[in-house]
């Protein structure tokens, strides 16, 4: 009988991720897959090398928690509390002292720098702080946000104190602070804000002083050498380095995504989770759910929310909820049975159509000086002179798309 | 995709913003805005394609809103067009939806439906 030599197997670890999960004692497959996948997009994207420190708060151990994948060194729980799902902080005393600070950066500079944090948990009280520093020269890193009323505004320093300096974003009716939250300076003129890989906010203003001085602490702000501005919420993960690119900030968004879901710990924006129940739209989806978390987040950043009536996102897991408003919960009524497929919900153009819940007239968003209807659609077949959606009573009391082969 | 011409009207209440004879047989996307009591504008694909300023009288329809076709009661449809709906808003708002609003829509509903291969 012959001898079955087995071959061995030439995939070869990342030495960096072998090295972390040595240090941090991390053998859990799972969580092992997760980092491989993401260190190794973030390498070929261009987006490790601009990074200094980054935490990806292993669920592990808290030692494990506490590791910077770069450096292996450990960071310095002051009251946090570590979970499977990442640091939670009190908004009280709770902190973590990186011990980082970026005016040693051997990559960062006045005018390249950028920190960012990924909460799945939190909300919005007094002034709070995702984590930062700052000193008395007025240099500082870092996020904050604050609650005033049902908004909340975002604050995203990068140099300096100074009001103008900074970028800030206020999110009407909203006090989640769910979201990756990126603050980034890409030039001496000019810094940006994203939440989940979109642009919120940025200013033209100059960065006047050095990098910080201090080291930068998570769950509250390092005011030269004192913990204050603490922050009640749980941090997934953080990180600092140079700038991100505008290019980069999808891949970035999209990978940590893939990883803390992998972890099991990724949290869906409330409005999205809503939506998802609302639908009947199971975890299993991941693609639609991930799409629609995306969009739902999106309008909900932009303030487009609120001034939505109904929104239709047309899912391709069913009928009942390509049907379904994911704002309010209510669903259309399918007239004259328009079919449903992944492709969207298809309208024949002889008779089928789909009637929404209420008259236009008892929708508290539109007045007589404020009204919008956006279409996005695929394969319209143009028969002349018909109507793609709306009302109209009696010719002068309209709310409607028309779509003809000459005017109307 | 669309077909011939694209001769697209958004009209609220009584006054109208028309697109005619713009050709632009790929659309994926319309969209009408009242921005005003006395302005609304009209887009394709996330371009303004007219903006109508003339003054405005009358009342927000009565009855409900319907996609596929257009509502003349509660009841009964008309002038029905054929179309596979993949992503539908409406409202209005204080401010009304701005031009940045309008375009940050079309391209989150792009992203949106491409992520899902539609």
């Amino acid at each position: 009988m012959g001898v079955i030599k087995r071959k061995r197997s030439t995939a070869t670890m990342d030495p960096q991720v072998a090295a972390y999960f040595k240090a941090g004692n991390i053998t859990d497959p799972t969580e092992q897959k997760a980092v491989s996948a993401f260190i190794a997009t973030l390498k070929s994207a261009g987006i490790y090398s601009r990074l200094e420190r980054l935490y990806l708060m292993s669920p592990t151990s808290s030692a494990a928690g506490l590791l910077d994948f770069i450096t292996l060194t450990s960071a310095t729980n002051n009251g946090a509390s570590h979970g499977t799902s990442g640091w939670t902080f009190n908004g009280i005393s709770g902190y973590i002292d990186t011990g980082f600070i970026p005016f040693n950066s051997t990559i960062m500079s006045q005018h390249d720098m950028s920190f960012g944090v990924y909460c799945n948990s939190g909300t919005a009280g007094t002034i709070g702080a995702f984590g930062g520093a700052n000193n008395t020269s007025l240099q500082q890193l870092g996020i904050t946000a604050t609650a005033s009323g049902s908004n909340t505004t975002f604050s995203y320093y990068t140099n300096t104190l100074a009001g103008s300096r900074f970028s800030t974003y206020t999110a009407n009716n909203m006090t989640s602070l769910i979201g990756f939250h990126i603050s980034t300076r890409t030039s001496s003129l000019r810094m940006d804000a994203y939440v989940n890989s979109r642009s919120i906010a940025n200013t033209n203003a100059s960065s006047s002083g050095n990098l910080v001085d201090e080291e930068i602490y998570l769950g509250a702000i390092n005011a030269s050498g004192t913990p204050t501005t603490y922050l009640s919420c749980r941090l997934g993960l953080a990180f600092i380095g140079r700038n991100i690119p505008a290019s980069m900030m999808a891949t970035f968004a999209r990978a940590n995504i893939d990883y803390q879901r992998a972890l099991g710990r990724y949290v869906y924006f409330p409005l999205a989770d809503t939506y998802f129940t609302n639908a009947g739209i199971p975890t299993s989806e991941v693609l639609e759910r991930f799409a629609a978390e995306f969009f739902i987040t999106e309008l909900r950043m932009r303030n487009i929310w609120d001034k939505a009536s109904r929104i239709y996102l047309r899912s391709p897991y069913s009928q009942a909820a390509a049907l379904m408003c994911a704002k309010t919960g209510t669903s259309q009524t399918a007239v004259n049975s328009p079919t449903h497929s992944s492709t969207g919900l298809y309208f024949d153009g002889v008779s089928s159509c789909a009637r929404s819940d209420v008259a236009v007239s008892a929708l508290s968003e539109i007045t007589t000086s404020s009204a919008f209807i956006f279409l996005y659609f695929n394969g319209a077949q143009n028969a002349g002179g018909y109507s793609l959606a709306g009302c109209e009573v009696g010719g002068s009391n309209a709310y409607r798309l028309r779509w003809t082969n000459g005017l109307v | 995709m669309a077909t011939g011409t694209d001769d697209i009207t958004f009209k609220f209440i009584t006054q109208a913003a028309d697109i005619s004879g713009t050709g632009g047989g790929s659309s994926r996307s319309v969209s009408g805005i009242r921005a005003t009591s006395s302005q609304v504008k009209a887009y394709i694909d996330n371009s303004l394609k007219q903006t109508n300023n003339t003054a405005d009288s009358g009342s927000i329809p009565t009855i409900k809103f319907v996609s596929g076709g257009l509502a003349d009661s509660d009841t009964t449809q008309i002038e029905y067009v054929e179309y596979y709906s993949q992503t539908e808003i409406f409202g209005g708002g204080s401010p009304a939806l701005t031009d940045t609003e309008q375009s940050a829509l079309y391209t989150v509903a792009g992203l949106y439906n491409s992520t899902l291969g539609r």
